[in-house]
């Protein structure tokens, strides 16, 4: 089960800081036409769009592999809410992905990317709560902390559009790490 | 959904997640023969001893007055396994405590009964059929066969434990350990000295010759005032102090302080 859980981890990490090599593979036009000559008079948009669907397939896999998490869940008992406060979390991410852009377009070489892809992946994993990866939105997902009655505050990725923490619960939850759960419920 | 926690021991010790989305333990459909605990009642099969407004008594777990909410915890390392103290399911409503002794952690090397069986040697704990405790929330009611089983998950809970009876007083009076002068008779013992009479009965009987006698020597090494006969290895108890003493002594209260050799005496104990 662990062992599960960790590659999960390390897969969702490189899936949330995979799209800083798409972005530097579009910047210095590196392109696959060479690798066939049947590819020669393709358009570069060709291996760009195929570079993008990478990390999309990859997300979209996860999605399928969180089916084999630890469940939990976190349900309302006799009508008694036990969510104080959800908050989107959409937008959250958006500074630190601008972050990744900006450093992907302005690397000079191939090993400065490298090092700082490194980095940043290690730090992604580290910071546990950071699993935040914008291709989520693309198949529906949406990001929110949630605060319990107990005041414990946790990061739900979910399909629902929460907004109204009353009578909300969560029956369907797959365990991430100790901070992030991602829910089933549609 | 059904969750099982496991809480662990020492002084960071926490409740941890463990499994969730599978029932542990399955509810006995035989609580509503609750009893009040009696030390001298004996259970028929289908009893159980119980605790009603549970929630009021001062050896409630807070963890049972808080709401439920599995994602507050923490999933358990594979390290703190080895540092169970017991195992708590929450199943709709209901906890279901399982004290946790050495003996339930196995480490042999075993394979499960399949087509295609496998060596394996991971450590594995064994859950009970039946829980060593169950609290109903709807009810607020604890219930449980036997108390010493669960003194050590609410803390304090103890204080149920009977005092001892009469006959029971006199027969421990007529240990050969004891000597009684100075007219000091079952007659003269008081109600904290026989709920002591009761304990130290029960903790006596899983004594054998060779303990009584280390027990012994350790009451003389820290009673040097309690009078002891080497002939016939017997103390002289004249008063409740000198009962209390020895009482103490065969409930091993009594230590030394590592660090500036201080003896001295524990008023309450609780295993760590």
């Amino acid at each position: 089960m662990n062992i599960i859980n960790l590659l999960f981890r390390l897969f969702l990490t490189f899936n949330a800081t995979s799209l800083i090599l798409v972005v530097y593979l579009v910047k210095e036009k590196i392109v696959i036409n060479s690798w066939l000559s049947c590819f020669l008079n393709m358009s570069y948009w060709c291996s760009y769009l195929l570079y993008l669907a990478i990390p999309v397939l990859l997300t979209f896999f996860s999605l399928l592999l969180s089916n084999k998490l630890a469940d939990d869940s976190i349900e309302a008992e006799r009508n008694q809410p036990v969510i104080k406060e959800v908050e989107q979390a959409n937008n959250a991410y958006l500074p630190s992905y601008l972050g990744y852009f900006f450093v992907a377009l302005s690397v000079p070489h191939c090993d400065t990317l490298i090092f700082v892809f490194i980095i940043l992946f290690l730090f992604t994993f580290l910071s546990q709560t950071l699993y935040f990866n914008p291709l989520f939105l693309v198949f529906g997902y949406h990001f929110y902390y949630v605060t319990t009655e107990t005041n414990i505050k946790i990061f739900v990725i979910s399909k629902r559009n929460l907004k109204n923490p009353k009578g909300l619960g969560f029956p369907n939850l797959k365990r991430i790490n100790d901070f992030t759960f991602i829910d089933k419920n549609k | 959904m059904n969750h099982l926690l496991a809480k662990t021991k020492g002084r960071n010790g926490d409740f941890f997640k463990v499994i969730s989305n599978r029932q542990i333990f399955d509810i006995p459909d035989d609580l509503n023969n609750g009893i009040e605990y009696n030390s001298d009642y004996k259970l028929e099969d289908d009893e159980w001893f119980a605790i009603t407004e549970f929630s009021e008594k001062e050896y409630c777990l807070d963890f049972l007055m808080t709401r439920f909410v599995s994602t507050d915890y923490n999933q358990l390392s594979r390290a703190g396994y080895h540092n169970i103290d017991y195992l708590v399911a929450y199943q709709s409503g209901v906890y279901c405590f399982q004290k946790l002794h050495p003996s339930q952690f196995i480490r042999k090397r075993y394979f499960s009964i399949s087509d295609q069986p496998d060596l394996e040697n991971t450590p594995i704990i064994i859950i009970n059929q039946i829980p060593d405790a169950i609290y109903v929330r709807e009810e607020d009611t604890l219930y449980f066969r036997k108390l010493p089983a669960i003194t050590t998950i609410f803390k304090g809970i103890y204080e149920l434990y009977k005092e001892a009876t009469q006959e029971e007083t006199e027969a421990f009076l007529e240990n050969n350990f004891v000597n009684l002068i100075d007219d000091f008779s079952a007659d003269t013992v008081k109600k904290a000295n026989r709920k002591r009479i009761a304990m130290a009965q029960a903790t006596l009987q899983n004594f054998n010759r060779r303990e009584k006698k280390q027990i012994f020597s350790y009451i003389r090494e820290y009673c040097a005032d309690l009078e002891f006969d080497e002939d016939a290895e017997n103390f002289s108890i004249s008063n409740e102090e000198d009962l209390k003493k020895l009482l103490y002594g065969i409930e091993q209260r009594y230590y030394t302080t590592k660090v500036g050799n201080e003896k001295r005496l524990a008023n309450s104990v609780i295993p760590v």
